[in-house]
């Protein structure tokens, strides 16, 4: 699994959003099993536990400060994972983070010569549509900002990713569409939310496939995608396909099931009375299957999940722990 | 929260009863081929579609009632399935497609080892409730062609009616006739490297005998057809309900293609004249054989 560089010089790897449940981990990982010299960059302060063997900046996106660390650093590679996933965040916040705030590192990383650079986008961006695919591969239209406007900052960034890697071909991106992430570690995500409801609405009738991915194996991703010399869109998913139902009675939630037609608007009430904290936008996704094929990455980046499907089911955190939060 | 209270109740009653389903039901020869279907699943029990064979077979349990004892079917042939990848092709027709599930039946029934057959659901089913993920756990998936190549890329057997709903709609006047089919099978064969097996199915297209297609109709309910059974004077709306006539399906030998999946429309459409000649033979050599419409 590790992968020692045999070269001179260290490269130079900056991590923007290092402060992020992916962040650490994804830091901790690559002190251990790489000579890359790393460099984080986040807009909070990172006090405690830091390690000690990397450089911290603190930098906000939409100032010039985080110019400044690009053109003192000359990054060789760069993991961009400065991303609003909270859905409860106003739209236009995320929008300003998202997708003002990438552009802006993607002008950077071709103005100061970056080589390499990896995105992360989400498994979402495909949208929960039931004329979906039963596997979902890269080439299929975003279908996410038909629907649900609310979420069109995912599809934005995703597109703008896109259109940035044909334009600068001598940079090799990457762009990886993760399925729900879960560890011990990650404290967001549309998953994440859903789970933390109380009870946890389900549409009555429907039982979706759903796809998680241990956070671990998000990081194996992320490395092979530093590694290897490939640029392109790749899914990264999980090591299987659960039904919905089977997650939730694993985890032992609460669940209340609505008929389908009143699902937003129960959604809606229970949102704002703080027992779901699931956006009603992002509703759609306890309906319809959003699966996506893993061909690709498993054929280029040798990608291969390392954790079971029951550990990565155990990785999920318990509901109690982050209601007391 | 007490307004979960009867949903949890309801839950556990629905498991109970399903175990209790399960009891009465799976007898030995169930348990054999819920224990002999290869297939690919998770630790969990579900394959990367969604199929989950414990639920399947107890679909199984009711339809090889319907299909042992109903129609009282019969398959022939079925040591034709060659193993791994195959397209099976199969003329459509009765108006309901249960000529579909009889098919799926006898192949997970008589083949061995007992084969999963796939067709592709109509596009609106996801978004019906308990039947969508109902036909999801039986296998059945969304019919679009990056599925289907999946599919067979993935050494699964699929159930196509290339005639689709010119077949399935079609009058008691046209029984047997093959309506046009449809390219995208044979470019789908083409590409993977599938062989097709033409599957004669006699017996369906007279067991809702429609006498005319009420095409206004159709047009208001957004159906693609709306059949008149000859039986409506009589049985009204249980004329719907397919009458009990002898199945016979038969499995021709497999048809192995080569050639440009992209060619034109002509090419393609030579190969699957070929594909629709050998149907016809399936189909004339089910009719000969059949004693009659209701024989035993």
């Amino acid at each position: 699994m590790s992968r020692k560089k045999k070269e001179k010089k260290p490269r130079t790897l900056l991590i923007t959003g290092v402060c992020g449940g992916v962040g650490r981990v994804l830091l901790r990982q690559l002190l251990e099993t790489t000579d890359l010299h790393i460099i984080g960059m986040d807009k909070r302060n990172w006090v405690l536990d830091r390690p000690e063997r990397f450089e911290f900046r603190q930098a906000d996106l939409r100032r010039s400060s985080a110019e400044d660390v690009f053109r003192t650093v000359r990054p060789w590679g760069l993991v961009h994972l400065a991303f609003v996933s909270d859905q409860t965040v106003p739209r236009d916040k995320r929008h300003v983070v998202n997708v003002q705030g990438t552009q802006r590192v993607l002008e950077w990383c071709a103005r100061y010569g970056v080589q390499k650079v990896v995105m992360m986008s989400r498994a979402a961006v495909y949208g929960a549509r039931p004329d979906n695919p039963s596997l979902i591969t890269e080439d299929m239209p975003l279908k996410l900002g038909a629907a649900y406007v609310e979420l069109a900052d995912l599809v934005e960034f995703d597109h703008l990713c896109r259109s940035w890697m044909w334009e600068h071909r001598e940079t090799e991106l990457v762009l990886l569409r993760p399925v729900h992430i879960v560890g011990p570690n990650i404290r967001e995500g549309m998953l994440y939310q859903y789970l933390r409801s109380n009870p946890v609405l389900t549409a009555l009738g429907f039982d979706p496939m759903i796809q998680l991915v241990h956070e671990r194996d998000v990081i194996r991703a992320i490395q092979l995608g530093l590694e290897k010399p490939a640029r392109g869109i790749y899914n990264v998913p999980g090591p299987g396909t659960l039904p919905l139902h089977v997650v939730l009675e694993r985890l032992g939630r609460r669940t209340l099931p609505v008929p389908h037609p009143l699902l937003s608007l129960a959604d809606r009430w229970l949102f704002r009375a703080g027992f779901s904290k699931l956006p009603a936008h992002a509703i759609d996704f306890v309906r319809y299957s959003c699966v996506v094929d893993g061909a690709r990455i498993a054929h280029d980046l040798g990608y291969e999940p390392s954790m079971s499907l029951q550990q990565t089911l155990d990785a999920v955190p318990d509901a109690r722990s982050a209601i007391l939060e | 929260m007490v307004a979960e209270a009867p949903f949890v109740y309801l839950r556990r009653a629905m498991a109970t009863l399903l175990d209790r389903f399960d009891r009465l039901v799976l007898d030995d020869e169930l348990r054999s081929i819920l224990a002999r279907i290869p297939n690919k699943l998770n630790e969990f029990g579900y394959d990367p579609w969604g199929m989950n064979p414990r639920v399947a077979v107890r679909a199984l349990a009711v339809t090889r009632w319907l299909f042992r004892n109903y129609f009282r079917a019969e398959t022939h042939g079925i040591e034709n399935l060659p193993e791994g990848r195959v397209l099976l092709i199969a003329n459509h027709g009765g108006q309901l497609p249960f000529d579909g599930l009889l098919v799926a039946t006898g192949a997970i029934l008589d083949a061995d080892p007992p084969r999963v057959t796939r067709a592709m659901v109509e596009r609106w089913v996801p978004s019906l409730p308990w039947i969508s993920s109902f036909f999801v756990r039986c296998g059945q998936i969304v019919g679009n062609r990056e599925d289907c190549r999946k599919l067979l890329e993935n050494d699964e057997c699929v159930l196509v009616f290339p005639e689709g709903v010119r077949g399935s709609g079609k009058t008691i006047w046209h029984r047997y006739e093959l309506q046009r089919f449809g390219l995208g099978f044979m470019r789908l064969a083409l590409e993977t490297n599938t062989p097709i097996v033409p599957v004669g199915v006699v017996g369906a297209e007279e067991a809702i005998p429609s006498v005319h297609d009420l095409k206004p109709v159709a047009r208001l309910l957004g159906a693609p057809y709306a059949p008149v059974p000859a039986t409506l004077p009589l049985l009204g709306p249980l004329s719907f309900v397919p009458l009990p006539t002898k199945i016979l399906l038969n499995f021709g030998p497999p048809l192995y293609f080569e050639g440009d999946a992209d060619a034109s429309d002509a090419e393609v459409s030579d190969k699957v004249e070929q594909v629709k000649a050998a149907l016809d033979v399936q189909i004339q050599a089910g009719l000969e054989r059949r004693k009659g419409v209701f024989a035993r």
